[in-house]
């Protein structure tokens, strides 16, 4: 079903939506939530919050990019997970993710601003544009999606060390970028 | 730790634009919906091009490609998600008929041997152990000139590799201890190309890259005209190209035009013309009206690409009238004011503009943005037979071949140009060396060979290597043997060498009748960080 069709059905309160939102990208949600927490009855548990934040949300939100859209849900719900029980469960996935996103902090030397998160998401995205395709790919399907470096590898036909390597250096180059901006978090 | 600063940062990542999430969900492994397509448009028009076009063709590929079944890629049993290919023997380019080889193999596991390293976080010192997934072959030869007269011949020595590999991985090659002075060629794609999804799929399709996971499969690689085409001219690009150059582009993002974006759209008869891209990032073709479309995010400042030109390249018949216009974003939707760019139209060769964009972009931007201290075989290689390469994949497989592949089937350049740097081949080293009237020479070549392994499921914590003993070599072999070295930190799972270090059988007399050994192993502790 195309996604104008279910969100039509959400603004009609047909709980179809939910059906057909879970038939559609599940799958996609249940991977970044997986790909977060690791813990398979968590990433459940994130998932049926996901359709239930779409049911309470929609209406009134009219998502343009559904897919998108959902797994923004997914990475905030599993955050929030994560900020509740990772000093008792170890959700290794976003440990490993948020350790790595430590190389992007800007030196506090440059602070001149503390942007809002929607504008550092449009900081994010001018840097993101200018890199190559395969790039830009790379980084969103590891620090959007979660996925892990060794899938990556795979999917990708390199090594995951010379993954791990390009990794870095696209971290150190958002760090850059940030910099020049001089944008402090 | 900067806690509330990564999450920060993690929040923004949440909140990246939707066109390019929606992008990296669509990019590699499947490569059809990589594009930025104008789905309104021209998504029912693809699958007409695609099919109607190309399909056809496209079986003969496959069926040359599909290569040997059975056996795995470091074993009789596995196929490893990610093989190394074996290690090859040396050979004679010309002549040498009459010599004869020995030959010991030596794989040395003393990367498994963990080591500590440390990294500071706000003056906080932190140790981990580590090892590398890699073993030292050390492939030692005597030549012997049995004859009558002292012989001068070129040798060679090939081994399975991507030009991104470390430089570790190409063979030293010594000739009685001297270093020897060696040149590189360079073999074109070993590989072919499949279907976007393995199960199901559509055995004609050509979205993704088959890489040879087989030692079968270089057997049957070897057996072409592949180590021929490794010494061929590479080829020139000679056919006449217009070119319309995007330049000075400007446009400031805003809360309307969050991604300002320009659009050049124009119509050609797809039987007469050809259009292949550099910088541009979206591509929409409609096969049945002629109607196409390309389109670019407009470089911002601090992007690698900033201030770049882009540049759309006419094979055979011009495009004739075209429009560029700005729009708020990908969609090229909404028309944006105060944004646009300069379109230079001039006439060059195909081989020019090639060259220029590798050049002055392609090779200028990787160079310096991201891997300038790389290490690897890419950054040694001529940027002349960087071209070259590019040029034959985008002949063999790309646009200008008589049955591309749908992986390139956009005509954008980066991605020849990415594939060309990161695709597996059989590379050839050659020397040259005299060999006394009944004499002979020590030849050796030393690399690290990477494991080939899995990267998920039950075997992936197992190391798969492998050789071939006479595959590809025209050399008379009267003898091989093989040995380990180094085995305390792994455990051999299965081999068909006949090691068994534990017991001090460190060494083995390999039947010449066996074209293929192999072994798998663990590292013993498979609790440290595995690189």
């Amino acid at each position: 079903m195309e996604d104008s069709k279910i969100i039509e059905l959400y603004w009609q309160r047909d709980e179809a939506a939910i059906t057909e939102t879970a038939q559609k990208y599940g799958a996609f949600c249940h991977a970044i939530a997986m790909n977060l927490l690791q813990i398979k009855e968590d990433a459940e548990e994130c998932l049926n919050d996901t359709y239930h934040t779409a049911w309470n949300s929609i209406p009134p939100q009219k998502p343009e990019k559904f897919r998108a859209w959902l797994g923004r849900v997914v990475r905030n719900l599993s955050l929030a997970l994560w900020n509740k029980n990772h000093r008792q469960k170890r959700y290794s996935g976003m440990t490993a993710l948020l350790d790595e996103l430590e190389d992007c902090i800007p030196s506090s030397e440059t602070v001149e601003q503390i942007l809002e998160t929607k504008e550092l998401s449009a900081v994010i995205d001018r840097w993101l544009m200018g890199l190559s395709g395969e790039d830009r790919a790379l980084f969103v399907r590891r620090y959007w999606n979660g996925t892990p470096l060794n899938e990556l590898a795979s999917l990708w036909g390199i090594s995951p060390n010379k993954l791990a390597q390009k990794m870095f250096r696209l971290r150190l180059s958002l760090r850059l970028a940030l910099e020049k901006e001089g944008i402090t978090l | 730790m900067n806690g509330e600063k990564i999450l920060r940062l993690y929040n923004g990542i949440t909140g990246i634009h939707e066109d390019i999430i929606e992008e990296a969900q669509r990019f590699q492994p499947k490569k059809k919906a990589k594009l930025w397509i104008k789905w309104g448009v021209v998504a029912a028009c693809l699958s007409v091009m695609v099919g109607g076009v190309y399909g056809a063709a496209r079986l003969g590929l496959i069926d040359r490609m599909g290569g040997a079944s059975g056996g795995g890629g470091g074993g009789e049993g596995i196929t490893y998600m990610s093989y190394a290919g074996p290690v090859f023997p040396l050979s004679v380019l010309d002549g040498g008929d009459t010599l004869l080889a020995e030959r010991n193999i030596n794989y040395d596991f003393s990367p498994y041997e963990p080591f500590t390293e440390s990294y500071a976080v706000d003056g906080k010192t932190y140790n981990y152990e580590r090892y590398f997934s890699q073993s030292i072959v050390t492939d030692s030869y005597v030549l012997t000139n049995p004859g009558q007269e002292e012989q001068t011949v070129t040798l060679l020595y090939p081994f399975a590799g991507r030009l991104s590999d470390d430089l570790e991985v190409l063979p030293t090659i010594t000739v009685n201890g001297e270093p020897a002075k060696t040149s590189l060629h360079i073999g074109p794609y070993s590989g072919g190309y499949e279907g976007a999804y393995s199960v199901g799929a559509d055995m004609t399709e050509t979205l993704n890259l088959a890489e040879l996971d087989s030692w079968e499969k270089y057997r049957t690689l070897l057996n072409t005209d592949y180590q021929a085409r490794a010494f061929d001219a590479l080829p020139n690009l000679t056919q006449p190209a217009v070119v319309y150059e995007i330049s000075d582009m400007y446009g400031e993002p805003s809360e309307d035009a969050p991604a300002p974006t320009l659009n050049m759209e124009f119509t050609i008869d797809f039987e007469k013309t050809t259009i292949l891209t550099y910088g541009f990032n979206g591509v929409t073709n409609n096969i049945t009206t002629g109607y196409c479309a390309r389109d670019l995010f407009i470089p911002r400042e601090h992007s690698v690409n900033y201030g770049e030109s882009a540049y759309l390249i006419v094979l055979g018949d011009d495009i004739g009238d075209y429009t560029l216009k700005a729009y708020v974003n990908g969609a090229c939707e909404k028309e944006m004011e105060h944004a646009g760019g300069t379109v230079t139209r001039y006439e060059t060769t195909l081989g020019e503009i090639f060259a220029a964009i590798t050049t002055e972009q392609y090779l200028d931007l990787y160079a310096s943005a991201f891997y300038d201290d790389d290490t690897d075989i890419f950054n040694t290689i001529p940027a002349d037979t960087f071209i070259g390469l590019a040029a034959e994949l985008l002949c063999d497989y790309g646009l200008l071949s008589d049955t591309p592949a749908m992986r390139y089937d956009t005509g954008m350049l980066e991605e020849i140009f990415s594939e060309t740097r990161y695709m597996g081949r059989v590379m050839y080293l050659t020397f040259d060396v005299t060999i006394p009237e009944g004499g002979s020479i020590e030849v050796t070549a030393e690399m690290v060979k990477k494991a080939s392994m899995d990267f998920i499921g039950e075997y992936k914590d197992r190391n798969g290597y492998d050789m071939v003993t006479r595959l590809g070599s025209s050399l008379t072999y009267t003898g091989q043997t093989a040995s380990v070295s180094n085995t305390e930190y792994i455990e051999i799972l299965d081999q068909n060498f006949g090691f068994d270090p534990e017991n001090g059988v460190t060494k083995v007399d390999l039947d010449l009748t066996q074209e293929h050994y192999y072994l798998e192993i663990w590292k013993t502790d498979k609790r440290l960080e595995k690189n």
